[in-house]
């Protein structure tokens, strides 16, 4: 999807279809090619993007109860705990650079 | 590991250089599809798919500048373009002229999918570079470049992969994964300042309630109809109160569309409102389109074609537009009997008004 602004409405339009778009992309079982860890990656990908619209949903609600503020929090928990699989689409050259750097200079003690 | 398995004098650095050019040079000219490749890969796929021989092809030339030049001849100085008649006269000639010179069985609307699905796969097949590519140009290239023979690049593959596994193994070993990710978290995290309120959002929520129309979908979206249109709208003099004027007439004209909509609905209306409220089914909407219009003047018809889906069950009346008029000058009762030599109008008057 190519869009020139990213603004509330994007998103919001963005967070609807979200897991349904991503379900099928990630679906491990099709393909038959991938690895056990490309399997696993996909499927805390797929862990994310769920824990982010149900806290979308449950943050979006007009009245909240006990249960519904403590499923918020699952979910925002959820999500930070499996954020780390976007890392790879988060790397850019000067932090690979930055990464292999610091690596050879580390590897050396072991 | 190259100069060990092979010899250093088989891979000097200008062998190299030589290997990877002509590797470069191989990749290129594979997947170029020149003019001269579409042309033979149509004469080849006409020869199986359309069955064209020499002499057909020759009948079908024929026939084909036959018909052109006396296209070309009713047309004249009328224009030439690619949606012009004449283009649509050629297109009918051309096929006109192959089902005639091979035939119509040859000529057929599936052959004709058939040829072009054909024609794009072969584009596709010659312009890929696969794998299997890559290693036939690379031992090819060992082979006259280097002088290593085909046995010799087969055990450097199989020694190959087994000491990338070894490394791989190794590098697991000790600990050099772990090492990387853990670098890795350090640099590149997900602290930014946008992905840390959302951590505060439930305590939020827990003391200041929900937040109910927190978007600002609502007044981003007033501020473009209530603001801009109604700025645009003034001629930038004294513009707040025209901007209020023109709002609350759009607020008025809204209010008129509701009505209008909701008798519409109970069976009140009439032919306007029945064409703005899409009553017409959709042959009569295309029936009363603007291209529509000179065919129907033509047919001497004047009357727009009207035929709502939803029978009609009330008429509208016509309104009577009651507002201020300047031309009106007030007058008195006394001047107005005198006026119109009426001795008693402001009795009649008062009576007319005790009456209503």
């Amino acid at each position: 999807m190519k869009s020139s602004s990213w603004q509330g409405k994007e998103i919001q339009g963005m967070i609807r279809t979200l897991a349904v778009n991503w379900a099928p992309i990630l679906d491990c079982s099709q393909d038959a090619g991938k690895t056990a860890a490309e399997t696993a990656s996909d499927e805390i990908v797929m862990g994310a993007v769920r824990a982010l619209c149900e806290f979308s949903l449950l943050v979006s609600q007009q009245n909240h109860s006990d249960l519904s503020l403590t499923a918020l929090d699952d979910a925002l928990k959820r999500f930070f705990k499996k954020n780390g699989a976007f890392r790879d689409q988060n790397m850019s050259k000067s932090a690979k650079a930055k990464v292999d750097e610091l690596l050879g200079r580390e590897s050396h003690h072991l | 590991m190259e100069v060990q398995l092979y010899g250093a004098e088989k891979v000097t650095t200008s062998k190299r250089t030589q290997f990877q050019v002509h590797l470069n040079r191989a990749q290129q000219a594979a997947t170029i599809w020149s003019d001269a490749d579409r042309q033979r890969a149509i004469e080849r796929l006409e020869r199986e798919i359309h069955q064209v021989r020499a002499a057909k092809c020759k009948l079908f030339e024929k026939l084909f500048q036959h018909h052109e030049r006396q296209i070309l001849q009713e047309v004249r100085t009328k224009a030439t373009g690619l949606r012009s008649i004449f283009a649509k006269k050629l297109a009918q000639m051309t096929t006109a002229a192959g089902e005639a010179a091979y035939g119509a069985v040859n000529m057929t609307t599936h052959k004709r999918v058939q040829f072009q699905v054909c024609l794009s796969d072969a584009e596709i097949e010659a312009t890929t570079w696969s794998i299997a590519d890559t290693d036939r140009v690379v031992n090819q290239l060992g082979r006259e470049i280097c002088g290593i023979t085909s046995k010799d690049q087969m055990r450097f593959t199989k020694e190959f992969s087994i000491r990338l596994v070894e490394f791989e193994a190794w590098w697991q070993a000790i600990g050099v994964h772990k090492l990387q990710k853990t670098i890795e978290q350090c640099v590149i995290h997900f602290r930014y300042p946008k992905m840390h309120p959302v951590s505060h959002k439930s305590e939020s929520l827990r003391r200041m309630g929900s937040g109910d129309n927190f978007t600002t979908n609502i007044s981003e979206q007033l501020h473009i109809a209530n603001v801009k249109e109604a700025y645009r709208s003034t001629n930038n003099i004294n513009y707040i109160q025209q901007m209020l004027k023109h709002n609350d007439r759009c607020t008025g004209l809204d209010y008129m569309e509701e009505t209008l909509s909701y008798l519409a609905l109970q069976g009140w209306y009439d032919i306007d409102s029945a064409k703005v409220f899409n009553l017409l089914s959709a042959t009569d909407t295309r029936r009363n389109t603007r291209r529509a219009h000179p065919l129907r003047l033509h047919n001497f018809q004047k009357e727009a074609f009207f035929r709502p889906i939803s029978q009609q069950v009330h008429y509208l009346r016509e309104t009577h537009v009651c507002s201020g008029c300047s031309s009106i000058k007030l007058t008195s009762l006394r001047d107005a009997s005198i006026d119109f030599g009426i001795p008693n109008f402001g009795q009649l008057f008062r009576t007319q008004i005790e009456d209503d």
